[in-house]
Formats: C-alpha cells, sequence, structure tokens
C-alpha cells in the first residue's frame, strides 16, 4: 500500500465533500420539510356528514417523533401519514373505530376511538426477524408464512463496502450462494452458482430477476449497488418453481429502493480509495540468483549457455512490479426519494471509477435511476422504473482468462529475470532472448501496442400499473424491456521488426464489433390476498410473454497503414473482413401459486408454471414445472407459546421440479451451413448440412427436495436455520456420438442426470445488545455432494486429452493422471520410473506392471475432483456507542484443480521463470538437502508423465477476510446541528487476507476454456459456459485487489 | 345484507375506474391480437442461417446444395490424409519414419483400427454421401414450374449420384463391404445400418452411374448453374469404367469407354496437365476445384514441397519446414525411361541439407499465397480412360496403339504418329497386364490411382510388389498378408454401432 496515494485519495475525499456539503447548505431540512411536507396534507376522499377530526403524535419507543407513519381508518381508504415532527391530523368518517398506525420496522398498531380527539401512539419496534418481508417470485411474502428456502440480503449488510456490483457483496453471507471470482480484472464478471453445478452443459447460473425482470448476470451487474434495497436468493424449488422452466440453478431476485410517502430523503456517498495487488496475495517467482541456480542444478552443476553468454551477472528484474500498481477506487452516489400519498419517488445516481492493479485495466460506471409511482385513485397506482447505466472497460493486453501466455500478468511470471527490460539497443527484451526458449512477451512492450475498450450500455425500464379490483385482489400489468448495447474494439501495432510474441499477432490488426439486445416482458397477473378467521389465502396467477432478440456486427482488418487510427478502411482490404449474426428467442409462460395458512401455523404452498420455449424441439415446446411444500409453525402450538426459550419455530417440506433452458436458441433446428464453392475458376456457393437439429429436444429438469427448520430463540436473539436439500437433475443436454457413416458424429439429446445434496446452516446471535454495547455474531456453513448418476449409457467423458473426466459416480469433473508418491533418495528403486536419478520423481505403479504409463494408461488415477465440498461465511459486527466495527469471513473446501500454468507453461523444462514455492523451495539438492520429499530435483521431473499428474494438482481450500469495516455514526446532536439526518464517516478494506496453501493468487480463478478436444462423447454445446472449466487452471487468476477506502455518507 | 353491500361498493368502484379499466383492457387485447396464439409466439426461426427444414423450395435451391455436394470434395481428395492412405500407402511415396505415428503406420500396413487418419477419411466420405442422399431425397419434392426446371432438377438428381458413386467407390476399394445408405439420415436414435456386402455397394455404384449417364449432359453450357466443370454424362461413362474394370467386367467397361474414346484429346505437354489455372483443360474429365480467389485454394501440396525449395522458388504459401513427411521412393525414380518428360514433371531433386533428396513436384503454384494453389486434381482424365480402354479389351495392335498414344505424349511427341523409339508392342519385355501397369504408374504417379490398380491385381502380385516395396525402403516392416489389402473398419463406428458393424477380418 503506497501511503502517498492513499493520504492523496483521502484528502480528495474529504476536500471533494467539503464542497459538496457548503453547497447544500442552504438546503436545510426545513426547506426540505416545506417541499416533501405536502405528504402530510389529508386527502380524505370518502367525505361523510358525521365526520370527526382526530389528530395525534406519534413517537418511537424513545419518544422521539416518527416521520412518515402510515394512519389508516380501518375497513375504510382514509389514511394520513406524519409529518416531520410526527404530528398528523385525520378525518375519520361516520361507523370508523379503529386507526391503524403502522411504520416499516415496528409493530404496527391498533387504536381504537373513543371520545378523545387527541391521541399520542408509542411505536414498538419490530424485532422479530419473521415479521421481514420476503420477495417471492411476483410479489413478497412475510417471512413467517414462507415454506421455501430463500435468503435475504438487506442493502444495509453491503452498504458500506468498495464494491463495484451487488454480486461482489453478497459472497459469503448466503447458505448455498457459491460466488467465486474467476478473475478479478475490473468489470469481470464472478461464477455464481446455488447449492452446487447441476448440470454439464447446460448452463450452472441461477435465473437473475432484477425489478421483476427475468435477464443475465452482466444485466444484473450493471445496477447501481447503492440503488439495491434488498437481495432474495431464491434456493429450493418451492420457491423457484413459479420461475418454471428457468428456475433450476434456482433465482436471484434484485429488488430496487423506492421512494415511500412522507419520508423525504436525500443520500450522498463518497468513497475513495487504493487498492494494491499485495505480495502475498501473487504469484511468486524467482529473482536472478536463484533463477541461476535452479538452471546450474537442472544442468548437472555448471552454468547452462543461455544464462552464461546472455547474463551481466548484475540484472534481476522483478517483471511484476513493473505491471502492478497502486490503483484509486473512487464512488459517489447521490439519491433522492420521497413522496406524497398521490407520487413517490427515487431519483439516483452513480459513479464508480476503479482503476484495476494491473496497469492500463480499469472501469468506470456510470448509473442513473428515476422510479416513480402514481395513485391517479386510491385503488390504482401507475408506476414508471427507468435505470439506464454505462460502463467501460479497457485494458492494455489479451484478458487474462483468454490465454496462457500473453495477458500482462502471465508474461510478468513467465519472463526470465536474468533479463533486463530493455537490451542493449533499447529495443524491449523478450525470453527468446534467452537460445532455447519460447517466445514470451515483454509485458512493458505488449501494453505499449495492445489496446481494448469495451462499452456496454444497459437500459432497463418498465410501466406497470396495478389496480385493486376489491379488497384483497389486485389486477397488476407491466410492460418492461431491456436494452442493451455492447461495443467493443481491440487494436495492436506490433513493433516492426520484433520477434512475435507466443499468443500474439505478428500483424497490426484493428477489430471493432457491436452487439444489440433488445428483450421485452410483459407480465400480467391476479393476487388475491385475505383472510377469513382461522384461513388466509394467497392466490396468484398469471400469463407471461418475453422475447429477447440480439444482433451482432464485427469488423476487422489487418496490417494498419496509419498506425494509430481506428478504421478497418486504414488496413489492408484483401484482410477486411465483417461477420454477423442474430439470435432470438421467446418464452409463453401461464403461472399460478396458492399460499394458504391456517391458524397462522400451518402453511401450504402450491406452485405450478407453464412454459412454452421457442429454444426447444417442435415436438417438446411447453412443459409444466410445480411444487408444493408444507410448514408448519410449531411455535405457535399452545405448549410453546410461553416458552422464554423457543420464540418461533417453522418447520419446512418442498418438493418440486423445475427447469433449465440454457441453451442457444436454434439448438434443436436443423441448419444447413454455406460454403464456399467455384466451378473452372468461377466463384459460387453451396450449402452442407449443418446442425443436425433435434425436435425431440427439452428442458433438463430438476428434481429438487427441501428440508428445513427455522429456529428464533430468546426473543430471537438467537435465530438458527437449518435446510437439507437433494437436487437431481434429469435428461441432462449432453451430445451422444453416433455412427460417423450417418454422416454425423454426434447430436444433441436429452440424456443422463446428476445430484446434488447437501446442508445449510445458518446461526445469527445478538449476543450482547446495551445501549452503548452491541456485539452479534453469524455464520453459514454448506455442504454439497455431488455424483454423477448417469451419462446416457457411457462410463465416462473425457475433456481435455483426456485428463479431465466426466465418470458415473463421481463428481462433475475428475482429474485423472499418475500419482507422485515421493522423491527418490539415493538407494532407492527406481526401475520403470521415466528418470532413474536421485531427486526425480517417483509415481504409483497402479497395474504393477514395472513401468509407469502417463495419464491415459492404466496408471492414471483419480487424483482431484472439482466439486466444493463446503463454503462458508462468518460475519460479526461490534458495536460501542457509536462506533461499529464489522468483518466479513469466508472459505471454500473440497474442490481441486489441475493446474495446467503451474506444471506445464510455467514448468522447469521451459526456460521460464518458475514458481519459488512450487519448484525451488524444498526440491531435493543433494542427499545432504533432500528437501520436503515432494519437490523435485531441478533435473527430476519429467515432461512425459510429469506434465499431467498429481504433482500439478492443486486444492483451492481457502479462508479469505473479505472485508472489514470501521463505521463511525455521527451523534445526533451534531449532524442535527450540521442539518442532516445521518452521518457516517467509515473506513474499509476489502480482501485484506487470503489464508491458503494455494500456490498463485487467487484460488477460485479458472481458466474459461478447457482449450482441448473431448476425446470420446463430446459434451460441449458452443456458446455454452459448462463449468468444463472447473478442472483448469490456466494461466494463474490476478490476486484479488486488497482495496482500503474512505467513505463518508449522509442523509438530510 | 352485507354480502350485497359489498358488491355494490365493488360495482361503485368498478364504474369510477372504467376508464383504467379500459386501457387494462386494451393493453392486454393488444397482446392478443400480435401474437395469434402462443405457439405462434414461441415460434422463432433462425435469421442468419439457412433453415434445414424450410431450404430446397426452388430448383435453385436444390443446386446449392448440390454445389456443396461439389465442395466437399475437396474436403476429401484434397487432404493429405487421403493422399496418406492412397498414395504413401503404394509403392509411389514414401514415409519420413520420424513422422507422426499414425502417417507412418499407414504407409507400413501397422494402422489400428483407431486410425485417425482413416477415420477422417471414412467420416468425410460418409459426410459427402449424406449430403448426396439429401439432394436426391429432396428433389422429387422440390416444386417447379417449367421443363427446364424440370430437366434442371434431374440433373441435379444424376450429377449427385455421380458423387455418390465416387465416394462409395473409394469407401468399396479401402473398406471393402461398408453401410450402404442412400437415405439422408433423420433419426439419430436409429442411425445404425450393418454393412453391407461389396458386390452390393458396387451394384448400387453401377446403378447410380448408369442413372447419372441417363440425365446428364456432355457438356455444360456455362452460366449460373451451367458451369463447366460439373459431372458430365462423359465423366459418368468414364467413372462406370473404371468401376466395370475393377470388379473385372472388361467388357462392359470397354463398352462404357467406347463412347469417351475420341471424345477428348491428349494435352501436347505432359507438365500442363497441372499447371495452375489450367483448370477442364481438353484431357480433363472430371476434376475436384480449388480456386484460391474464391478462399478455396489446394493447400495440400504445400506438404509435398520443402520449404527451402518453396522460398528459392519464391512461392508466399511456403512449404513444408523440417523433414518431407512424403516424398518419391527410390523406385518411382527408376521407372521412367530416359527422354520420357513425365519423371521431370512429376518430381524433383533438391538439397536436404546436404544429401540430394526427392519432392513431389507435381503440384506446384508458383504464385501459391496463403489462400493455397490454383491448381485442380483431376480424379478422371483421357489418358487414363485410354489405358483403361487397353486394359479392357486385352492385349491387341488396338490396345498398344492407345497405350502408345499416351506414350508418344510422354516424349512429347504427336500422339497420333507412331514413333518406333517410343512405341511399344507385343515383343516389348513384360506381360501386357505389367506393361498397363507401368505405363499406368508412369503416367498417372501422385494422382491417387496407382491403390486402385494394385488392387485390380491378384492379391499375390499386389502383395509381392507391397512387399518388395516395404523391404527396399525400411527394415524391420512386418511382411503384409492379403486381409491387409483392405483397411480396418474405423473403431469409432464399431464402438458406437454396440456391435451392428463388424471389423474386417485379421484386423
Amino acid at each position: 500500500m503506497n501511503p502517498k496515494l492513499f493520504k492523496k485519495s483521502a484528502k480528495r475525499t474529504i476536500f471533494i465533500w467539503c464542497l459538496v456539503f457548503l453547497g447544500l447548505q442552504p438546503l436545510r431540512s426545513n426547506s426540505l420539510e416545506n417541499l416533501f411536507a405536502v405528504g402530510g396534507v389529508i386527502n380524505n376522499v370518502n367525505v361523510f356528514m358525521q365526520d370527526r377530526t382526530i389528530t395525534g403524535n406519534v413517537v418511537d419507543e424513545s419518544n422521539v417523533p416518527l416521520f412518515g407513519v402510515t394512519i389508516l381508518v380501518e375497513g375504510t381508504s382514509v389514511g394520513a401519514t406524519t409529518d416531520m415532527d410526527g404530528n398528523f391530523s385525520i378525518t375519520v368518517p361516520d361507523g370508523g373505530s379503529t386507526l391503524i398506525v403502522s411504520y416499516i420496522g415496528y409493530q404496527t398498531e391498533r387504536i381504537p376511538l373513543d371520545v378523545q380527539d387527541r391521541i399520542t401512539v408509542r411505536m414498538e419496534p419490530d424485532l422479530s426477524q419473521l415479521d421481514e418481508v420476503v420477495v417471492v417470485g411476483y410479489g413478497t411474502q412475510e417471512r413467517k408464512d414462507v415454506t421455501g428456502s430463500i435468503a435475504s440480503i438487506k442493502a444495509e449488510e453491503i452498504a458500506l463496502r468498495p464494491i463495484t456490483s451487488m454480486e461482489e457483496g453478497i459472497q459469503g453471507l448466503v447458505p448455498g450462494l457459491n460466488i467465486a471470482q474467476r478473475a478479478s480484472s475490473p468489470g469481470d464478471l464472478g461464477t455464481v452458482s446455488i447449492r452446487g453445478l447441476g448440470s454439464i452443459t447446460a448452463g450452472t447460473q441461477p435465473l437473475w430477476v432484477v425489478d421483476g425482470f427475468p435477464t443475465d448476470q452482466r444485466n444484473a451487474q450493471a445496477i447501481n449497488p447503492a440503488d439495491i434495497a434488498s437481495v432474495d436468493i431464491l434456493k429450493d424449488a418451492s420457491s423457484t418453481a413459479i420461475y418454471g422452466s428457468r428456475g433450476a440453478n434456482g433465482v436471484i431476485i434484485i429488488t430496487t429502493k423506492s421512494g415511500s410517502a412522507g419520508r423525504s430523503t436525500l443520500d450522498f456517498t463518497v468513497t475513495s480509495g487504493v487498492a494494491t495487488a499485495p505480495e502475498s496475495a501473487r504469484f511468486d517467482v524467482l529473482n536472478a540468483q536463484e533463477y541461476v541456480q535452479f538452471h546450474t542444478e537442472k544442468n548437472g552443476g555448471t552454468v547452462p549457455d543461455f544464462i552464461a553468454n546472455n547474463w551481466d551477472g548484475v540484472t534481476d528484474t522483478n517483471w511484476q512490479d513493473l505491471v502492478f500498481r497502486s490503483a484509486l477506487f473512487q464512488n459517489y452516489a447521490l439519491s433522492a426519494s420521497g413522496g406524497t400519498e398521490k407520487v413517490n419517488y427515487l431519483i439516483s445516481g452513480n459513479y464508480i471509477d476503479q482503476e484495476g492493479v494491473i496497469k492500463g485495466e480499469g472501469q468506470r460506471k456510470y448509473s442513473a435511476r428515476v422510479k416513480v409511482d402514481y395513485k391517479p385513485s386510491d385503488r390504482v397506482t401507475i408506476g414508471l422504473n427507468l435505470a439506464p447505466n454505462v460502463t467501460t472497460i479497457g485494458r492494455n493486453s489479451p484478458s487474462t482468462d483468454a490465454t496462457d501466455w500473453s495477458s500482462l500478468y502471465a508474461q510478468s511470471l513467465l519472463l526470465a529475470p536474468i533479463l533486463p527490460v530493455r537490451r542493449a539497443d533499447g529495443t524491449f527484451s523478450m525470453n527468446s532472448d534467452l537460445p532455447g526458449s519460447l517466445p514470451v512477451g515483454n509485458p512493458i512492450e505488449t501494453a505499449r501496442n495492445y489496446d481494448f475498450d469495451q462499452t456496454l450500455f444497459r437500459f432497463l425500464g418498465g410501466i406497470h400499473v396495478d389496480m385493486e379490483i376489491m379488497d384483497g385482489l389486485n389486477l397488476r400489468s407491466s410492460f418492461s424491456a431491456n436494452i442493451g448495447t455492447t461495443k467493443s474494439e481491440t487494436y495492436y501495432n506490433p513493433t516492426p521488426g520484433q520477434t512475435v510474441p507466443i499468443a500474439l499477432s505478428a500483424v497490426s490488426f484493428y477489430n471493432t464489433g457491436q452487439s444489440q439486445s433488445f428483450d421485452w416482458l410483459n407480465e400480467n397477473t391476479v393476487n388475491f390476498k385475505r383472510s377469513f378467521g382461522n384461513h388466509a389465502f394467497d392466490i396468484l396467477g398469471g400469463f407471461t410473454l418475453q422475447r429477447n432478440q440480439s444482433d451482432n456486427v464485427s469488423a476487422g482488418v489487418n496490417q494498419l497503414q496509419v498506425p494509430g487510427v481506428r478504421n478497418v478502411n486504414i488496413g489492408n482490404s484483401e484482410t477486411l473482413s465483417g461477420a454477423n449474426s442474430k439470435s432470438e428467442s421467446s418464452i409463453v409462460s401461464y403461472l399460478g401459486r396458492l399460499n394458504y395458512s391456517f391458524m397462522d401455523r400451518y402453511l401450504i404452498t402450491g406452485t405450478v408454471r407453464t412454459d412454452g420455449s421457442s429454444v426447444f424441439g417442435a415436438n417438446n415446446r411447453y412443459q409444466t414445472f410445480g411444487s408444493f411444500a408444507l410448514g408448519w409453525r410449531f411455535s405457535e402450538e399452545s405448549i410453546f407459546q410461553n416458552s422464554d426459550f423457543l420464540t418461533d419455530g417453522k418447520l419446512r417440506f418442498s418438493y418440486g421440479s423445475t427447469g433449465s433452458n440454457a441453451i442457444p436458441p436454434f439448438s434443436s433446428r436443423a441448419s444447413l451451413n454455406t460454403v464456399r464453392q467455384s466451378f473452372g475458376g468461377n466463384a459460387t456457393f453451396g450449402t452442407i448440412l449443418g446442425n443436425p437439429g433435434n425436435a425431440d429436444l427439452t428442458w433438463e429438469t430438476s428434481d429438487q427436495l427441501d428440508i428445513g427448520l427455522d429456529l428464533g430463540l430468546f426473543k430471537n436473539r438467537v435465530n438458527l436455520t437449518f435446510d437439507y436439500f437433494n437436487n437431481e437433475t434429469t435428461s441432462l443436454l449432453l451430445t451422444k456420438g453416433v455412427v460417423p457413416s450417418s454422416g454425423y458424429s454426434q447430436f444433441l439429446t436429452n440424456i443422463g442426470s446428476m445430484r446434488n445434496k447437501g446442508i445449510e446452516a445458518v446461526v445469527n446471535a445478538q449476543i450482547i445488545d446495551s445501549e452503548d454495547w452491541g456485539w452479534s455474531l453469524g455464520g453459514n456453513i454448506t455442504t454439497n455432494d455431488q455424483e454423477i448418476l448417469d451419462l446416457g449409457g457411457e462410463d465416462e467423458i473425457q475433456n481435455f486429452f483426456g485428463a479431465l473426466r466426466r465418470v458415473v459416480g463421481g463428481e462433475l469433473q475428475q482429474i485423472r493422471g499418475p500419482r507422485a508418491i515421493g522423491i527418490a533418495r539415493v538407494g532407492d528403486n527406481q526401475t520403470g520410473q521415466p528418470l532413474q536419478t536421485p531427486g526425480a520423481i517417483i509415481y504409483e505403479d497402479v497395474d504393477g506392471d514395472g513401468t509407469i504409463s502417463n495419464f491415459l494408461g492404466p496408471d492414471g488415477q483419480l487424483i482431484g475432483d472439482t466439486n466444493v465440498d463446503l463454503i462458508y461465511g462468518i460475519n460479526t459486527n461490534l458495536r460501542y456507542k457509536n462506533w461499529e466495527l464489522s468483518t466479513l469471513l469466508n472459505g471454500q473446501s473440497g474442490a481441486y484443480v489441475y493446474d495446467f500454468f503451474l506444471i506445464q507453461i510455467g514448468a522447469s523444462f521451459r526456460q521460464t521463470n518458475l514458481s519459488r514455492e512450487f519448484w525451488y523451495e524444498g526440491r531435493y539438492i543433494s542427499e545432504q538437502q533432500p528437501g520436503d520429499g515432494r519437490t523435485p530435483a531441478a533435473n527430476g521431473f519429467d515432461s512425459a508423465v510429469g506434465a499431467v499428474s498429481s504433482l500439478g494438482v492443486q486444492k483451492t481450500d481457502y479462508l479469505r477476510i473479505r472485508n472489514v469495516t470501521l463505521n463511525y455514526n455521527v451523534p445526533n446532536p451534531v449532524a442535527d446541528k450540521l442539518g442532516l439526518s445521518r452521518a457516517r464517516i467509515y473506513a474499509s478494506v476489502e480482501n485484506l487476507h487470503t489464508f491458503t496453501d494455494f500456490i498463485g493468487g487467487n484460488p477460485e480463478a479458472r481458466r474459461a476454456s478447457a482449450g482441448g478436444p473431448a476425446l470420446i462423447g463430446g459434451s460441449q454445446i458452443a456458446s455454452v459456459t459448462d463449468g468444463r472449466e472447473l478442472g483448469l487452471n490456466s494461466p494463474p487468476g490476478l490476486p484479488l485487489p486488497r482495496t482500503w477506502t474512505l467513505g463518508i455518507n449522509v442523509s438530510f | 345484507m352485507k354480502n350485497i353491500k359489498s358488491l355494490y361498493r365493488i360495482w361503485k368502484f368498478n364504474l369510477k375506474n372504467f376508464r383504467t379499466s379500459l386501457v387494462f383492457g386494451l393493453i392486454l387485447t393488444a397482446f392478443v391480437v400480435t401474437f395469434n396464439s402462443c405457439d405462434d409466439f414461441i415460434e422463432v426461426a433462425p435469421e442468419d442461417v439457412i433453415d434445414a427444414d424450410t431450404f430446397f423450395s426452388n430448383p435453385d435451391e436444390l443446386i446449392f446444395a448440390l454445389n456443396g455436394v461439389y465442395a466437399y470434395q475437396r474436403n476429401i481428395f484434397g487432404n493429405f490424409n487421403y493422399f496418406n492412405l492412397i498414395e504413401a500407402r503404394t509403392d509411389n511415396a514414401g514415409q519420413d519414419q520420424l513422422d507422426q505415428k499414425e502417417r507412418v503406420e499407414t504407409d507400413t500396413f501397422e494402422e489400428t483400427p483407431g486410425n485417425l487418419l482413416l477415420v477422417n477419411v471414412w467420416t468425410q466420405n460418409y459426410i459427402l454421401i449424406n449430403n448426396a442422399n439429401n439432394v436426391i431425397a429432396r428433389a422429387p419434392d422440390v416444386p417447379f414450374e417449367t421443363t427446364d426446371e424440370g430437366a434442371l432438377i434431374d440433373r441435379a438428381v444424376g450429377e449427385a449420384k455421380f458423387l455418390r458413386a465416387l465416394s462409395y467407390f473409394v469407401l468399396a476399394n479401402m473398406f471393402g463391404d461398408v453401410p450402404l445408405r442412400t437415405e439422408p439420415t433423420t433419426d439419430f436414435n436409429n442411425a445404425t445400418i450393418p454393412r453391407s456386402p461389396v458386390s452390393d455397394v458396387y451394384t448400387q455404384i453401377i446403378a447410380d452411374l448408369n442413372d447419372a449417364i441417363a440425365v446428364l449432359p456432355n457438356t455444360y453450357s456455362g452460366g449460373q448453374q451451367q458451369e463447366e466443370g460439373r459431372a458430365t454424362k462423359l465423366a459418368a461413362f468414364t467413372l462406370l469404367a473404371k468401376v466395370q474394370l475393377q470388379i473385372g467386367n472388361n467388357g462392359a467397361a470397354s463398352s462404357a469407354l467406347n463412347n469417351v474414346i475420341g471424345q477428348y484429346e491428349l494435352l501436347p505437354n505432359y507438365a500442363e496437365l497441372y499447371a495452375a489455372g489450367n483448370d477442364n483443360s481438353v484431357e480433363s474429365i472430371f476434376e475436384v476445384s480449388f480456386n484460391p480467389t474464391n478462399e478455396t485454394g489446394l493447400g495440400m501440396n504445400n506438404l509435398l514441397i520443402p520449404a527451402s525449395e518453396a522460398a528459392s522458388l519464391g512461392i508466399v504459401a511456403g512449404g513444408f519446414a523440417g523433414n518431407l513427411p512424403t516424398f518419391p521412393t527410390q523406385d518411382v525414380q527408376g521407372i521412367y525411361e530416359a527422354g520420357d518428360l513425365r519423371a521431370d514433371a512429376s518430381f524433383t531433386t533438391y538439397d536436404n541439407n546436404g544429401t540430394p533428396a526427392l519432392y513431389i513436384s507435381k503440384y506446384i503454384d508458383l504464385d501459391a499465397a496463403g489462400a493455397g494453389s490454383d491448381i485442380n486434381l483431376i480424379l478422371l482424365r483421357y489418358a487414363d480412360a485410354l489405358l483403361m480402354k487397353a486394359e479392357a479389351d486385352g492385349e491387341s495392335a488396338s490396345s498398344y496403339e492407345l497405350i502408345n498414344q499416351v506414350r508418344r505424349r510422354a516424349f512429347g511427341q504427336d500422339p497420333d504418329t507412331p514413333n518406333p523409339a517410343i512405341d511399344i508392342d507385343a515383343s516389348s519385355p513384360g506381360t501386357f497386364i505389367e506393361k498397363i501397369m507401368l505405363e499406368r504408374r508412369r503416367e498417372l504417379v501422385f494422382e491417387g490411382q496407382r491403390y486402385f490398380d494394385l488392387k485390380r491385381l491378384p492379391s499375390a502380385d499386389a502383395l509381392t510388389i507391397i512387399n518388395n516395396h516395404l523391404s527396399a525402403e525400411y527394415t524391420g516392416v512386418p511382411t503384409v498378408q492379403e486381409y491387409q489389402l483392405v483397411y480396418p473398419i474405423p473403431q469409432g463406428e464399431i464402438d458406437v454401432s454396440n456391435g451392428v458393424i463388424t471389423q474386417n477380418p485379421g484386423y
């Protein structure tokens, strides 16, 4: 951490904020009150002859006036809200006998009216978590009535963290939710899964729903984190079946904040700070002396020629220091919300500027939101929600994810430390300067020559009309659209005359591409919610239509004539190329849900949804999904009624089926490809059979069982939740081999099944809760046991040349290879081993034939599998007076990865730099220095067997201190003096430290593609991220940046 | 009473909100009207690719699909895998023994059923056959309006049958009994069919060629759908003759060739045959078309030319860096008499790190750039027809005259003028069939004919030639057995078939 930079950014934060604050001074709360106090005016619709006016005052438990409390005359629509001083006045029509006073976070009070015309209402805070409102599909439900497995995260839990999107914020907070940061450049998406990966090919992403709009992760990530009110994670069939064919992988519902009547606030936040790549999280490589030492040992004790002839004996370049930097982080968020009886509004704006820790990387996010609800009458609401945002992402190399050799980070790891940055003649050095080595490029040079920019524009907007036909019966119709454009361009202008760096082009090029998507949704629902004595009903019916269209256009040219000009016409016209593609899909759905509760303790939920989807075969367009659930709030039974111990208790059971339709739109349809053809030198064109199609293609179906127990103990000071889940996915979308003489090699069909089962547990305890002191502790843990049950009759599917396999009875992906069982000492029997020198690896001879085969042969065995068996999170919050310290930790265990980079790309048989931990420390040097017994001698590694062996398998267990935040709430009197309703100053650090044995950077990182052919029964569908990357890591992921920030948040 | 009251309230409310309800209703109606039914709403067809179900709506589209079958021939005949299996397999070419194992194995008859070259050639021929089957199957349903259009459809079927016959001829020679498919594959759950006896395959080939002969024209008029280079009636006759000859029906072969002899002429200069850009010459009967300006250039020949040689010739596309994987045998160098121009046109000596070595120089395009060479691969040509006619007719003066026409041109002489210095006759050394085979080898060297010619010989003779070649070129190679005269059926076909497809005996 660069203290200078930190000071600079802190200074800047304070300065900017002072300016803003001064500017806002005239807007004191009084004037705000005048502006928005209209809400306090009573709006009486039904005027009768014998009305009486009641006035009153509402205060909280410490007699502080409450602003914006809703007062309603029972049985009528007559209502009022309190003003800034907690006062209200209401005209009660004839017959009105009771006032209902309600306020979020407080218990609703029923005040019988007697002769008094002036009353004082004291509201009691509602501490029960069970009265929390949970967002379910197409509606909300009170927590106590929920029969499914739903976890909720409120805005406050992530508000103070230096995050740029919601998904960074929720990792570790929710059981069953696994978010892995595969890549950690600004703008990269995490890999999100709920309750394990339930599919081989058809996508494992949950469905993302933003303000009711089913969409994808990129659109969810685009949302301004400060706009989010809550994130609800739906995990079992009972809660996801309402999303039918898209619910199988779980659903994440994001709800943005809205204005509410009477309460007008202006909220402003400035956060700024610095991110660094801490040494402890980097891929540690050798320095020049160690590098020379290693290669001298490898060469049998003499300095090899490639060093002797090319090293001046002094040069020791730390290439990583040249590509890393201290990166600035800034976030400004402003929002205003409020409303009257007729109109509620929220307006917000947000700007995030995040530099990457690798030079040249960064993203900027600009977002805005306008949300208005208008009530033309008391039974009709018309709402509008418009949220445009723009994200720009840039970098100066091919991405870390895309290639083994050419990202700046990979180059900085691979370049030998004995090379100077520039050669004597001033040109940039490369690893190929060492004869026999690979031409790994120089990151300084690559960064100069390479430029990638991407601009993403997203606009999610919609209108809705709600109408209360009669008490409890609501109609809602909405129309919304999600418009997106993504523009990217890549410009590369290699240094003339330079050796071409590996994985980079030899010629200059410029590519530009644009994609547009237009996605619209119409939803029409009817909801009936009413109680009749002991019977409470909540019935939902609906009909929805959604259509997605997208277009891609791209163009590129090579051999740019005028460097620097980004125009496809300024290049060799013979290399000019263009391409376009179009895609479209639509889905029509009928949905229904019944919630019934008897005596507030016996709960039944039934859900059904029929989806018709264009992506499936003509014979299988429609499918119905459904679930049912039972709940028993046993704490309501009389024996528990007066228990001091048990406050709330609920048993839940749910079973149902949901689907996954994550395949490319036209996979089911047979298509023809075009080919070029010439006759007698004249060009024409032809068609040949392409995708064979499959009219029977249908959804992957997931049958899910969930048994849950919710407990609230000691007046809900301790809350516990346990869930057992068992999800079985059937009709897995896999390709099946056909005889080649059919003219095809494989076709996509529904075969196979797999299962994920496990336990989730959450505990939250308010251990100390006094006026001055507070301490809460929470934790969650999820286990997952994964098994492939059937692969359509095949025993296994091989990926990545057979090093990765899907095997019936195994986890989703297995790593296969010979197992290294030790390092040879003098006198050891090394017969049949690939190398027979002391310090060489000894492999297990599984079949006992006296020789060691490679990973495909009989000595290849299971050496690791990729399922994350356990994830957990721990959070704690310590409060003393106005100070709060909160900490979040998360971790995982049980997953392995085959580290292709460690053992192949950056291996000892190349002259690239090496991992110190893997190759150098602990190596066998001599009988006197035998090392750790796991690391071979410098010359003890054979590339024939060793290159895919247990040596390259890494455990990815880790425990991470994800966030520590210290928050100071400015005391109310001080805030009042400043004209603020609330002020907070906070310091936060993200990714403080990761405890792990994983070598190199980020244990969550994975290569994005498998990079090798499937040998038997291939399982890849183009354009579907199928989770195959789970087994592979190459190149190492960037270290997660450690981000220190300082922030101020004020509300008027 | 209470119920009545609440009903009244609802009614009152509804009246009040009539306008809102109306708007609401209109929104719903709008959707119902826009999409006649939900089935229509989810019926979405791709716009950027050709939908296989709706294609073939007119004769033009049928021709495009047929063009695709022609185009697919490039994948087979322009592929180094096929070149290895057909040419390097024989005594014409050898393999660098340090090259990829799977290539070397095919040269020394040691390949396993899993050999990827075999899988490749098998698969690609069947992809071609499936596409041809699709054209044949869809043609009857293609609507047409004029008699010309009707004739065009018939002709397309004839061309497709010609192309299908050619691929089955290759498969039958390489593998013996093979699955005989004459319908496009549509049901993937029942895609496996057993192998048919090779005699049935030949029956189908001959039927297809007779069908083709009935509808194909002698020549094409040029222009769209009439391009020179499509299969002609004479090409079908020539292929029919080749097929009949291969199965010993010499009489049938001879009478088929009667339609061909005199219809073409030999190019004056042998080297012109494979001159870049010399497409569809007077000698050519059927060729696979390559065209670099249409990004369909021939690339396989780059693997035959050493990089150093390509550089010194100034070929931008370059050649093969390192040891050549495939090169002429020493034996082939010795079969040419002095003055035979075919030797120089077929192979050349170069300096291989100080030692002279041979490379196949038949297919050199000096202008070849990145997109490949402008050289068509001639599958049927007049010289071949003349030699086939001589072989079919048996030893006679007229047969010697046919052979001598080919020989005279090879020495740069007029083909039709007898030349005692060049001509051979019954008194020349060797049996008639030996003379024919020698002349065919000289004339058609590296053109993918030798493998078929060897298979026409009695097995013992073919085995002698092959084993002599192997023991001359390599040491320690096992003697080739009779069963090895056909390749093994690719293992992938057998594995997926669950035992329906059997392996050739011996493998």
